[in-house]
């Protein structure tokens, strides 16, 4: 079985078919996503670093802008527009004018060629003031692409190339590196593949595996990238090339495979690019903290390393981290921290806990107070860095009734006390809990955890920092029978701080009725959505109780339902009990 | 970079130093993990299925148990003793009698041979009647290893060699057919890679975890100097030659299962000593399609044996609906219109 028994290939006979039988219409049709109407400040070089500039909703689907002026791209909420990003022009044209600049001096060498849209010429001015080379094509792209793939035209040079997107511009210093360092090498193309999501999540679906990143490119090839984005098109619109992959009997989408949709630059890559640059040799870049890799990724290599046998990989960046990292927040760094989560009228998070009899629970060593021990020192935390809000549900614990305590304990912080009836369910408790919950993140937390200030300010920066939503779910240390720092719980995926939407959206927790699992899986349908950090936080402890009160209120045996929930799902829970 | 990289390498060169710097008495100590003291039932077929069968605690730090018996392997419990499973005896033995039957109905041609540690000779009239072939080691095993080793022996010799756990022994039809199918390939081995589920491992995307075989699902075609790698390589390791640790970056990460004579030292030989090697002869490497724990590292091994061999090749299996993904059939829609 090889990568094109899977993967839709354009082969030569595609593009022989396009040359031979696609009418003259038809290619003037193709022809007008791709053409140049006026190259303006023409450099010559070896090297150029390739990109596109355009402003175009990302899907069919959403409704055309209206054509684009400065005033529009830096506020298109104002004019009742819908777009990904608030100010387009501050994060899209602005880095790649700073990048421009930048290169001319540290890189003279280098020309920074920008595909410009039709309706963006008013940038022009700029750009060449910029430095930049700029080509002004005859499209304004239609939705995501053409635009997105007018950058892969300078590849029919056979010079160097380094392709990269506007707002990403800021790494093209280190990525014409790459190129160099290939060409260097005897290979003719780097890429960095990817596939959407760490872990293990959706590991088997083929049409997620993107071979090539459209924006991490470098390239030496020589190869006819308009004949092949024409001939593409015209074999999708004939049927004769699917945008599926196939297993078997199967037919599996390939996402992004929509002609002008978001992503279809990588379908381009992915079906007409890769499998040529194989053929000529390709380095593939990957981080070493790269764990969404899949064995589509291993079946790739081996299509390289087949066509190639030069073809390598290369991993980059710093490894995972199993330290335990140490904070230190001054009280600047947290009241910034705490201003970029506040909303007003809102508690800062609401802290989540579904429990039942974790009040006093009889040991060895005398009666626990697990739960008093969490709220007290929730309570501190509510005094020194801000509003929180205490939400449990409760499947009414008669060992200290919470009535009799909670309120006390809890001092100045909001409680929100809701009682579950029914046998005992985390997951249904938890979902319960962050339903009511008032603030937009939330902590999914236990009854028996501690947690000190240092920990609780890292956890909240996690979740203020970069404009991408970060769920974190930090390991746990165990504290022995005497309140000591134990062993690290490495497996704890229990604890997260996320926002409340995150957790929506990820569908909760799965209801089960006996122990284990239920966090495994919110992990993995939270990291299918949102960004994920995990490492040991110090400073966030489990205390010491009898293992046998885990399962004291479950029904069944541990894992029953987590078992029953992969085996519908067809996944073999076996796997990793080697 | 390259797999040799990042994973550790039981090279020439260290071989040679045993061969070399080994006093005859560590030869000797490393000889008798390995040295049969008889053979019974002794076949000459074309291929052979190899199982070990021992009874000893799987790590290390755990107290041996007494000397085995039927009824002591049929409920430890009951004799004080902590096994991992409640009947031993089910378990590991049963499934030997009942398998090697099984064969001789469907596959005559084929002998099931028992690599038996000696403290459990008793075994050997039954074994011999069921026409397993019987290889009575001298040591009764460490722990885990060397017992788990043993049946690596058979690919010293010509022809094919299928491996077995002895609790795996009723499902060995198909790993025999892989043998075939890949002697019949011209190529040398196939085996099927897994990951440890160590957090470190999966979530973190340490490379120490990682298997390029399981020793229990694997199958040659090629005769491999296995007992001289094994001497070898335990030498090494016990000597500190070999550092039982990967590289990535600055960082050193620990591998599982590494520590001689514990649980998993088979895998940690195969993964050091015998893959590198193997690696030439050429490998089809079996994944099945719910096979998620396969990461990056799995990418970087089949570079190495495409590397080493261009006619290595992955082989998937298993059923083609178990793989996630939306539901769909042929596109009966066309979206790509040029308008």
């Amino acid at each position: 079985m090889s990568w094109e028994d899977i993967f839709p290939v354009l082969n030569e006979e595609m593009v022989e078919r396009y040359r031979n039988e696609a009418t003259d219409a038809e290619r003037v049709l193709l022809g007008i996503h791709f053409e140049v109407e006026r190259v303006v400040n023409r450099q010559q070089t070896g090297h150029l670093a390739s990109t596109s500039l355009f402003w175009k909703p990302a899907w069919l689907r959403d409704p055309d802008y209206p054509p684009p002026t400065r005033d529009l791209m830096q506020d298109p909420k104002r004019d009742g527009l819908v777009s990904r990003i608030a100010n387009p022009w501050e994060h899209y044209v602005e880095p790649l004018l700073r990048a421009a600049v930048d290169l001319g001096k540290s890189r003279p060498d280098v020309v920074v060629r920008v595909h410009l849209a039709h309706d963006l010429a008013f940038a022009m001015e700029e750009l060449v003031a910029a430095g930049c080379e700029v080509y002004l094509m005859k499209s304004s792209s239609l939705r995501a692409s053409p635009g997105t793939m007018w950058r892969f035209l300078p590849m029919e040079s056979g010079g160097l190339v380094t392709v990269f997107d506007a707002d990403l511009a800021g790494d093209l210093a280190a990525n014409i590196e790459r190129t160099e360092v290939m060409a260097e090498g005897g290979l003719k193309f780097w890429r960095m593949p990817y596939h959407p999501g760490p872990g293990e999540v959706d590991h088997g679906n083929p049409g997620h595996y993107r071979s090539v990143n459209a924006s991490r490119i470098g390239s030496s090839l020589q190869l006819p990238v308009q004949l092949l984005a024409e001939a593409l098109l015209w074999n999708l619109e004939k049927g004769h090339l699917g945008n599926e992959c196939t297993v078997g009997g199967r037919k599996i989408p390939y996402a992004g495979g929509n002609w002008p949709d978001y992503c279809f630059d990588e379908y381009f890559l992915n079906t007409a690019i890769f499998p040529r640059a194989a053929k000529e040799g390709i380095l593939t870049m990957l981080s070493r903290r790269d764990t969404s890799q899949s064995y589509w990724f291993a079946l790739d290599i081996e299509h390289c390393m087949k066509a190639n046998p030069a073809a390598e990989i290369i991993h980059w960046g710093q490894p995972w981290r199993n330290d335990v990292p140490k904070f230190s927040w001054s009280p600047e760094e947290v009241a910034g921290i705490v201003e970029n989560l506040r909303e007003e009228g809102s508690p800062l998070i609401s802290v989540c806990v579904a429990l039942k009899n974790r009040s006093r629970v009889p040991s060895e060593a005398g009666i626990l107070e697990l739960f008093p021990n969490c709220v007290r020192a929730l309570a501190r935390l509510h005094e020194a860095i801000g509003p929180i809000e205490l939400v449990v549900a409760d499947f009414h614990s008669d060992d200290w009734p919470l009535e009799e305590w909670l309120e006390k304990e809890a001092g100045a912080m909001a409680v929100h006390r809701l009682e579950i009836d029914g046998p005992f369910s985390r997951g249904r408790g938890m979902n319960a809990a962050v339903e009511a919950a008032r603030s937009s993140q939330v902590l999914i937390y236990d009854a028996d955890m501690l947690m000190d200030e240092t920990a609780f300010i890292s956890g909240l920066s996690i979740m203020a920092e970069g404009k991408v939503a970060t769920a974190f779910f930090p390991m746990i240390q165990n504290l022995d029978p005497r309140g000591k720092a134990d062993d690290w719980y490495e497996a704890s995926l229990g604890m997260v701080f996320l926002s409340k939407e995150t957790f929506v959206d990820a569908g909760g927790l799965p209801e089960f009725q006996n122990w284990g699992g239920d966090d495994e899986i919110l992990y993995e349908e939270v990291a299918k959505i949102s960004r994920v950090e995990r490492f040991k936080l110090l400073g966030l402890d489990h205390q010491w109780h009898p293992v046998s009160c885990r399962h004291q209120y479950y029904r069944g045996e541990s894992h029953e339902d987590f078992r029953q929930y992969r085996a519908q799902r067809g996944r073999d829970p076996g796997t990793d009990l080697h | 970079m390259s797999w040799t990289e990042i994973f550790p390498i039981f090279d020439d060169d260290m071989l040679e130093r045993y061969q070399m710097e080994a006093s005859e008495r560590e030869k000797t100590a490393m000889a008798d993990h390995f040295a049969v003291e008889g053979i019974y039932n002794e076949k000459k077929v074309g291929h052979v299925v190899a199982t070990s069968l021992f009874w000893k605690p799987a790590c290390l730090g755990e107290v041996d148990f007494p000397t085995p018996s039927k009824a002591v392997m049929e409920n430890p419990g009951k004799h004080g003793l902590s096994s991992r499973f409640k009947n031993p005896w089910k378990h590991y033995v049963e499934p030997v009698f009942e398998a090697t039957r099984h064969l001789a109905t469907i596959r005559p041609d084929l002998v099931y041979r028992v690599y038996l540690a000696n403290d459990l000779s008793f075994l050997i009239p039954e074994l011999v009647e069921v026409g397993c072939e019987v290889y009575l080691m001298k040591s009764s095993s460490l722990l885990h290893n060397p017992g788990a080793m043993w049946r690596f022996l058979a690919m010293e010799e010509e022809g094919l060699v299928t491996m077995s756990d002895s609790d795996r022994a009723g499902e060995m039809l198909h790993d025999i057919e892989r043998t075939e199918l890949v002697a019949e390939g011209g190529l040398g081995f196939w085996r099927r890679p897994y990951r440890w589920g160590t957090s470190e491992c999966k979530d973190l995307g340490s490379p120490g975890g990682y298997h390029p075989y399981d020793a229990a699902v694997m199958g040659s075609a090629k005769p491999f100097p296995m007992r001289l790698l094994c001497e070898s390589f335990i030498w090494s390791c016990q000597k500190g030659i070999l550092k039982n640790e990967c590289r990535i970056g600055d960082r050193r990460v620990p591998i599982p299962g590494s520590e001689w004579p514990g649980f998993g030292f088979d895998e940690w030989f195969l993964n050091a000593a015998f893959h590198p090697r193997a690696a030439f002869e050429g490998v089809m490497t079996f994944v099945n399609w719910r096979a998620t724990d396969l990461n990056q590292w799995f990418a970087l091994d089949i570079e190495y044996c495409t590397w080493a061999n261009p006619k290595s090749e992955i082989m998937f299996w298993g059923d083609p609906n178990e793989i996630p993904g939306e539901d769909s059939n042929p596109v009966s829609v066309n979206p790509n219109k040029l308008d």
